[in-house]
């Protein structure tokens, strides 16, 4: 490596450099940090913004991805991961021996069966509550994984673990990173956009923070009432035209002053200009993608939107296809909350009938479109639910959190279609085979991506940081 | 220490180099830092500058943790908080408290301010040796629709209507309270023109004075039924608050000037250290 002049404060330094050598990250990391060089400099042009697209590590098998999270944390044992050995036990007292010990195991427990029938769905015969009337049809498409493991049993951390893969909150959201590897298609809307409930999750914001990554990678969310980006819109009283006399002002005397500044700064004053231009443009471009007049009414009804149970997801399920369709690369969507634990029969029985039929619908409007095979999907929760229960099993019982197996399936790009993979113990207690920790998923997001986790890096307090924290390993059980 | 370096000849030293041929041909990208680069003010600086160029800042040092204003849609978001929902964000009722220097504003981790974490404040949770300061689009909304620097640039045209006697004079206080320079001649003209183009518009725009509510209702998901339901929170801190100069306080012809001074706020001469 030659001697490397330093220009400036945002230039890594060769004790950086050695850094990374030191942490045994290699060329690996050397190479990132050429790459994040070339990053900053593209970030330096008004011509490449932040967003620019970037070259892949390697060839991708999806382009954009759409996360289906469901907070609070779904039973797996009540949706796609059927225990019948529960029916014997149901309301026996729960015995605490070593590894069958409850994540949440204070007091007096219970064993629970689950009050859903289950049915084999699709060609491939996957496991499903009967309550999934829509979504089984779409089974064929689907890659049901039960090896996925959490580490926490509380939501804020756990939230923050599915999302960042940090339980400490404050690290780049999974869509930051993949922002700043990729870019993003669509240079007038956010590479990286959520679709929050009215509430936001426990750990708020941070959950799409973009942590230590520049905050150009931060997810933007579209919110669900009032102004769906904050200042979206000017104050009341304030129209169109008046509005674009004050930017016509402000382009005039920010012209003369780029005209004064040095050349070597002025890509970036210009830059600042043109995101006026572009903030104007987005006072039309948002409201016009929020608008889903355009669409066919049988699109609509597919989606289940303005029916009182799906109009919710039905209209984020819709706004991630449209949002997909327009090139943003990193889409999350919310819902819930999931956290059943009085009266699972009640609360999972509701909270499904309001996500089968617009789940279904993406996955048969992603496939009829022809976006499937490039967009991956991703339903889970920041953790499963727990076979047993404490006082309040009943007549309506529930269930607590679970971080040892947990629901989730995946599907469309460079998944496999119609399978089952991994599996929890007979109780449900635990995943027991193709066992795998939440970073290992964030690797094979990142892998179907085109994005190697050891070469996406990033110079932070002192070490190159990266998605997994310290790497891991593909889950290939689930890739095509 | 601090004032013998931001007295001196160096540090007073203007950004323009006086052989800027040489400077291109000698230095290109400024490595070899002949000259100062221009920055992009912090999100603390930003918000303390408006509230220093308005006359509302209050400078007062130390004390307890203050709440400024913050965008009232982030302020009333409902949140989730262990087995519960998190209170409403109520900014301090008096302008005096408000208008602190942003280093004095109580953290919240779980609802930060979107105006100081669009502009690149790093996240609380975690060390930060070196702040980034990338240019995204909602940083333009933040600052051009929203209601902070609405309010700033209205008190500042206000404050320099007060304190001058031609409509020259105060475009020219307005410039230098904001950008911390004269105009030339050609921005002088083009703000003279835009107070006065702005001056007809606001003539036509009636503005009627807004109470704000007293109670929030907040919508979200029964965990134990998974449906919807509706609770109301009392915004108590709200029956005592003073609020900063509105619209409807000043003439018409102070609400023009204030587009001039939003533009100002928004104009890189404001946003870049020079």
């Amino acid at each position: 490596m030659p001697r490397q002049r330093r220009p400036f404060a945002i230039a890594p330094t060769r004790r950086d450099v050695l850094f990374g050598l030191g942490a045994g990250l290699g060329s690996v990391a050397l190479s990132a940090l050429l790459a994040d060089d070339r990053a900053r400099a593209g970030a330096r042009s008004p011509a490449e913004s932040p967003l620019a697209e970037k070259p892949s590590h390697h060839a991708p098998r999806a382009k954009a991805c759409i996360v289906l999270l469901m907070e609070g944390g779904p039973s797996h044992i009540d949706t796609f991961d059927p225990k019948p050995r529960l029916h014997d036990l149901h309301l026996a007292e729960f015995v605490r021996s070593g590894e069958e010990q409850s994540a949440m195991s204070s007091g007096t427990r219970y064993y629970v069966a689950s009050p859903f029938t289950f049915r084999k769905a699709g060609a491939c015969g996957a496991d499903m509550a009967t309550d999934w009337e829509h979504l089984a049809g779409v089974a064929d498409e689907l890659c049901f994984y039960r090896g996925l493991q959490a580490e926490s049993v509380n939501h804020p951390t756990a939230l923050s673990h599915i999302n960042t893969g940090n339980r400490f909150g404050g690290d780049p959201a999974v869509g930051s990173w993949v922002t700043y590897g990729l870019g993003s298609e669509n240079q007038d809307l956010p590479g990286f956009v959520v679709l929050p409930q009215l509430s936001d999750p426990q750990g708020g914001p941070a959950n799409w923070g973009n942590g230590f990554l520049p905050a150009a990678y931060q997810g933007t969310p579209l919110r669900a009432e009032g102004s769906p980006i904050l200042d979206l819109s000017p104050p009341e009283g304030i129209t169109p035209e008046h509005q674009r006399a004050n930017l016509d002002l402000l382009a005039a005397l920010n012209q003369s002053h780029l005209e004064q500044a040095f050349p070597a700064d002025r890509d970036e004053l210009a830059a600042r200009v043109a995101s006026y231009e572009l903030a104007f443009r987005m006072q039309a471009t948002v409201p016009e993608l929020l608008d889903l007049a355009g669409e066919d009414p049988r699109t609509l009804d597919l989606y289940g939107v303005g029916q009182a149970d799906t109009d919710d997801l039905g209209r984020k399920c819709l706004m991630a296809r449209r949002l997909v369709e327009r090139g943003v690369r990193f889409v999350q969507l919310y819902h819930g909350t999931w956290d059943s634990h009085d009266d699972i029969a009640r609360a999972h029985r509701s909270l499904i009938r309001g996500v089968d039929r617009p789940l279904a619908a993406l996955v048969t409007d992603l496939k009829r479109r022809g976006l499937l095979d490039e967009t991956l999907l991703l339903w889970c929760g920041e953790f499963g639910r727990s076979p047993d229960n404490g006082v309040r099993g009943g007549v309506a019982y529930g269930r607590d959190h679970n971080a040892r197996a947990m629901p989730v399936w995946l599907a469309g790009g460079g998944v496999k279609a119609g399978a089952t993979v991994g599996a929890t113990d007979e109780l449900g207690v635990e995943a027991v085979a193709c066992v795998h920790p939440i970073r290992d998923l964030h690797l094979t997001l990142l892998h179907l991506l085109g994005l190697d986790d050891n070469a996406l890096t990033y110079a932070h307090a002192g070490r190159f940081k990266q998605l997994s924290q310290f790497g891991g390993a593909v889950i290939r059980d689930v890739i095509a | 220490m601090h004032r013998l370096i931001m007295t001196s000849d160096a540090y007073a030293r203007s950004t323009r180099h006086p052989d800027p041929d040489g400077l291109a041909a000698q230095d290109p990208k400024g490595d070899l830092l002949a000259r100062f680069r221009p920055r992009r003010l912090t999100a603390e600086e930003i918000r303390d500058a408006m509230l220093a160029a308005s006359g509302e800042l209050n400078p007062a040092l130390g004390g307890l943790p203050v709440r400024p204003d913050m965008n009232r849609e982030a302020a009333l978001q409902p949140r989730q908080v262990m087995g519960t929902y998190g209170p409403a964000y109520q900014p301090s009722p008096r302008p005096e408290d408000r208008n602190r220097r942003t280093l004095y504003s109580m953290v919240v981790r779980g609802q930060r301010d979107p105006f100081l974490a669009g502009f690149n404040q790093p996240t609380p949770e975690e060390p930060c040796e070196r702040r980034s300061s990338s240019t995204v689009p909602t940083q333009a909304l933040t600052l051009f629709n929203g209601a902070e620097s609405f309010d700033r640039a209205l008190a500042t045209a206000a404050r320099v209507r007060g304190e001058t006697n031609t409509r020259e004079d105060a475009v020219r206080r307005a410039f230098l309270l904001i950008t911390g320079a004269e105009p030339d001649a050609q921005a002088l003209r083009a703000c003279l023109d835009h107070w006065q183009a702005m001056t007809a518009r606001h003539h036509a725009v009636a503005i009627t004075p807004k109470a704000l509510p007293t109670t929030v209702s907040r919508r979200a998901v029964d965990e134990n039924t998974g449906e919807p339901f509706t609770f109301t929170e009392d915004l108590e801190s709200v029956r005592d608050y003073v609020p900063d100069l509105q619209p409807s306080d000043v003439d018409p012809e102070t609400r023009a000037l204030a587009d001039v001074c939003l533009v100002l706020l928004d104009a890189n001469a404001f946003l870049y250290v020079e």
